[in-house]
């Protein structure tokens, strides 16, 4: 009786979700990562993954009030993790990123989207007058978004930043702003940027949000990128070039194909049907993880499940957006495809602690 | 239960505002997927089968180097490197046999190369032979299409047409390692790039080498490199930043003159160094060091290492710059601040005179002349080189006033001569002993100064330096070698002028005197350099020394020429032309000849060298001279022989 009910709670849809997509992953990961120096890197991503299977048992059966408890000492120690990294973080490429554990490379930025999630959620669960929520009683909001904004801006690392930002963003949408906010928001947003833009950059600042916003201003780096990947993902057209056949990907044209990049080498090598399949499937897990969330049981556990499935969504889009040209480029990667640790098992937190949400429906 | 019901349903109902989000940005990536693979689809897929675009660094042309008449003493050549770019290169043993019969490889050689595949990126060419014959291209194009991926790459050569002529004063260029990126603080440079190693190459890199650029490079199926119709169009902009060239770089050198000077020490196979100067502003004419090198055996893409072993171990150092990294002791070419000193501080006058029978006591020691001089006064302490003469000047001087003089005329101090390694000499005083040894200053010692030995040494440029400044009366000039730099196309970038470090504030009569000295040496019986620096056609005035390799040894004792060539006395002259109003000073050092009087003919040969250029000779004249040789060969007459110094005995 118990293991009947148990599967039925059990979000089935999200857990199948998630392993496709981390088989497709795995597979294409293999023909990226077949260069000089890359061999081999499937294996240690198949680790991860197992280790992230262990973290995610032990977390479907821990009590979503322990979680709620634990919110506010998360945002406290990814905090200082993040303050920490810029002094003592190993560099690479000129940013300080991470800390080298030995076996393990901790990337506190990736912990920071969790964390603010949870934290958030603590703040709008605990607020008993609840939304409409004006400019006024959005400052304690936004005290504890701007460190870990900031932080991860110096490291330097655009592109988590930025999805730190658009999570808190969703997240406090969400929880519904009143509307004359939101237009207030909206005008002072439409003034400051461009007087900023105009005063207070620098010559040298300007021209980098230039080829930020337009990366073919500047052919020589990110410019390259945006072309090559323009070029692996057109040239796949309807079924591909086949398993390992991608041409753009197997000669090294496109940088960082085995992490932020990824999605290129796949729709290289299937095509746009593959990438049709591929959107079903991170269309599918945020599917479930909606459903999760519309059927959490508190306030707590519903804007957690949000805040987690904001993650999911932005690094979706922004990735493959920024590979097929739509978005800029910014350091991004794709959940269960990129290489790297800290990027699985970041996304497998986030599974497990929808997991855990799903397994406690709303009983009214 | 926390939170409200109402809210909680409020938000479930929200959920779906989201959904709907992210349907519409779904959307937008299938469109563009779609716009990209199925309507650009087939433009891309052929452009991304048949070609690789490939964002190529564009190296800038290196800054060319003239002499002081326009003349090109380093410029740039055309080379062509074969390369292979492995992911095209089918490696069988009958391809590997057929390209090392292309490249003239032994096929152990090419093994070698070939081994690197694989250990770089696939996309970048691996070198296969630099700076190939046109006979190795073409066979290389007639071996198409069975050598896939083996290509013809046009590059660059630094070219230095007048071969090991002024090459440590040049220098040589190569391609930059990991350490010179790291060391560069202006992050403009990358690997691939080349730098100046020695010389004005190093001294004037950031001129001279320009700014890289960036093209886009097709690369066919093939591997080879060619322009595809419209590949603008299809990516949508034209991508080409051209490289900037380097700056020109126009010298006071002459190159002529400088040959003159390199096929002068040549000839008398003497290893050592050549510094010519304009006393009227302090440019360089000629920087020569023998034995030399070819700096583009060492400037390419690829440099033998059995070359480079055998210049850097060489141990007669050709790569060292003498004329401004070396220091000798100038022996008695130091007299003449003595003589100046001691006029200067009213210690000697024309007529002072002291009697000299060959050698001097002073405490417990016997100082040797070279020669019994007898009465010897101002002049003719100068003509003869009388070291008698100046260990009782040094005595009446003391090291502090000796000091102060040789300072004064650039001594023991760097010229500031733009170029790298600049060694500033030794004038030492009392106040250096004791900071160095502990040890307070003996009077012996004075005497060895007195006379250009002991811990005093020199620079060959500060030699010819501090000579100019006697010649033209007190003006101590800023050697310089670059009198302007400019862009490629004309526009001046900066202008050098002569820059008077000093004037030498001393009576005239001192000078006139003292020149009177440097006069009768080349030019009056008795003076030391009377046949060998003596010249039909120009007035020299000038000084030989002796520069002791092994100095207060027994070895002293013997005839220098029949020590081991590397205990041999190193000789000096260093001098002038005309009398008045100078136009050219040269200092040489023969290192191992034994005697000052080996030097004066070099100098000879480029100050005549000088003034045969200015005012060409007449046919007669020319034969004249040749007739002169034939009946009165020259040869160092024991008159001449000048061992100043030699005798000084042990210290006890």
């Amino acid at each position: 009786m118990e293991s009947q009910r148990f599967i039925k709670t059990f979000n089935v849809g999200l857990i199948v979700s998630m392993f496709l997509l981390f088989l497709l992953g795995i597979i294409t990961l293999y023909s990226a990562a077949r260069g000089p120096g890359l061999h081999g890197l499937y294996k240690s991503q198949l680790i991860y993954f197992g280790l992230g299977l262990v973290m995610m048992a032990v977390l479907v059966f821990i009590d979503s009030e322990i979680l709620q408890k634990v919110s506010y000492l998360s945002y406290g120690i990814v905090l200082v993790m993040l303050g920490l990294v810029l002094v003592i973080g190993h560099d690479a490429k000129g940013s300080s990123r991470w800390f080298n554990l030995g076996f393990f490379h901790l990337q506190p930025s990736e912990l920071a989207k969790v964390s603010i999630v949870m934290t958030l959620a603590k703040y709008f669960a605990d607020e008993k007058q609840g939304g409409p929520y004006t400019l006024k009683r959005l400052i304690v909001p936004a005290i504890l978004i701007l460190p870990y904004f900031l932080l991860i801006l110096k490291q330097p690392d655009m592109g988590t930043g930025g999805i730190v930002f658009l999570t808190a963003g969703a997240l406090i949408l969400f929880v519904k702003v009143d509307w004359r906010s939101l237009v207030i928001v909206g005008i002072l947003g439409v003034i400051t940027v461009p007087l900023a833009y105009q005063f207070v950059l620098h010559d040298y600042q300007r021209e980098r949000v230039k080829t930020f916003l337009d990366p073919e201003r500047d052919p020589r780096d990110t410019g390259y990128n945006a072309l090559q990947c323009k070029i692996a993902v057109g040239s796949g057209q309807l079924f591909g070039k086949g398993y390992l056949k991608g041409t753009q990907s197997q000669l090294n044209f496109i940088p960082e194909q085995q992490t932020d990049f990824i999605f290129s080498v796949f729709s290289e090598e299937r095509g746009f049907f593959g990438a049709l399949v591929l959107l079903v499937l991170y269309g599918a897990y945020c599917f479930y993880s909606f459903r999760t969330v519309a059927r959490a049981r508190g306030k707590y556990e519903m804007l957690l499940a949000f805040g987690l499935t904001a993650i999911m969504f932005w690094h979706v889009f922004i990735n493959m957006g920024m590979v097929i040209g739509v978005l800029p480029i910014v350091g991004v990667t794709l959940p269960f495809f990129s290489y790297g640790g800290s990027s699985l098992l970041t996304f497998m937190l986030i599974t497990g602690l929808l997991l855990n949400i799903s397994r406690k429906r709303y009983i009214f | 239960m926390i939170g409200r019901e109402d809210e909680v349903r409020e938000f479930r109902s929200r959920v779906w505002g989201f959904q709907a989000l992210l349907v519409i940005c779904w959307s937008i990536l299938v469109f563009r997927l779609f716009y990209l693979q199925i309507i650009k689809g087939d433009a891309l897929r052929k452009f991304s089968e048949a070609n690789r675009l490939k964002n190529e660094k564009l190296l800038p042309t290196r800054g060319v180097i003239f002499d002081r008449n326009g003349k090109v003493i380093v410029d740039n050549r055309a080379a062509f490197d074969v390369v292979l770019l492995s992911q095209y290169f089918k490696n069988t043993p009958d391809n590997v046999s057929r390209l090392a019969r292309a490249l003239n490889y032994s096929k152990e050689e090419m093994d070698k190369r070939l081994q690197k595949i694989g250990k770089s990126r696939s996309y970048i060419p691996l070198l296969l032979k630099a700076d190939v014959s046109k006979d190795i291209i073409a066979s290389i194009e007639t071996s198409y299409p069975s050598l896939f991926g083996v290509d013809i790459e046009a590059t660059v050569q630094r070219r230095y047409p007048f071969k090991d002529v002024a090459s440590q004063l040049l220098g040589h260029i190569s391609e930059v390692d990991s350490k010179d990126v790291q060391r560069d603080s202006r992050k403009t440079l990358q690997p691939g790039d080349y730098i100046g190693r020695m010389g004005l190459e190093r001294y004037y890199d950031s001129d001279l080498r320009g700014v890289n650029g960036v093209g886009y490079v097709e690369v066919d199926a093939m591997g080879r490199r060619r322009k595809v119709e419209g590949a603008e169009k299809l990516l949508g902009f034209v991508a080409q930043t051209e490289p900037v060239p380097g700056n020109n770089l126009y010298l006071t050198l002459d190159v002529d003159l400088e040959t003159a000077a390199a096929n002068s020490l040549k000839e008398h196979k003497f290893n050592g160094s050549v510094v010519a100067l304009d006393p009227r502003s302090g440019e360089v004419l000629a920087l020569v060091n023998e034995p030399s090198f070819e700096p583009e055996l060492i400037s390419g893409r690829e440099i033998n290492p059995k070359v480079w072993a055998s210049l850097r171990d060489n141990k007669d150092r050709p790569l060292r710059n003498r004329a401004i990294q070396d220091i000798y002791p100038p022996g008695s070419t130091f007299k003449l601040f003595m003589a100046i000193a001691a006029m200067a501080e009213g210690k000697a006058s024309r007529q002072t005179s002291h009697f000299c029978n060959g050698s001097m006591s002073f405490g417990k020691r016997k100082f040797n002349c070279w020669k019994h001089h007898g009465y010897t006064d101002f002049v003719k302490s100068i003509r003869e080189s009388c070291d008698v003469y100046y260990y009782n000047l040094g005595i009446s001087l003391g090291p502090d006033v000796i000091a102060k003089y040789a300072r004064l005329f650039g001594l023991g101090q760097p010229t500031e001569i733009k170029l790298p390694g600049e060694q500033r000499g030794l004038i030492p005083d009392t106040q250096w002993k004791m900071e160095r040894f502990k040890d307070i200053w003996h009077p012996g010692e004075t005497l060895s100064i007195a006379i250009g030995q002991g811990y005093i040494s020199a620079t060959p440029i500060q030699l010819a330096n501090a000579y100019a400044a006697i010649g033209n009366g007190g003006f101590l000039y800023k050697p310089y070698i670059v009198k302007k730099i400019e862009k490629r196309n004309g526009e001046l970038i900066k202008e050098f002028h002569p820059e008077l470090k000093r004037k030498i504030e001393i009576a005239p009569e001192v000078f006139e005197s003292v020149k009177d000295g440097l006069y009768q040496v080349a030019n009056s019986p008795g003076g030391t350099a009377i046949v060998s620096g003596h010249s039909k056609k120009v007035v020299i005035s000038g000084k030989t020394g002796t520069a002791q390799v092994r100095a207060f040894s027994d070895i002293m004792r013997m005839k220098c020429e029949s020590m081991p060539i590397k205990d041999r006395h190193h000789g000096w002259f260093v001098g002038y032309a005309p009398r008045d109003n100078p136009e050219i000073a040269v200092a040489v050092i023969a290192e191992h000849s034994c005697h000052g009087t080996a030097a004066a003919p070099i100098v000879r040969d480029v100050i005549e060298a000088y003034f045969n250029k200015k005012n060409p000779p007449q046919v007669s004249e020319v034969d004249d001279k040749k007739k002169i040789e034939k009946v009165a060969p020259r040869k160092h007459s024991v008159e001449e022989l000048d061992g100043e110094g030699g005798e000084v005995g042990p210290e006890t």
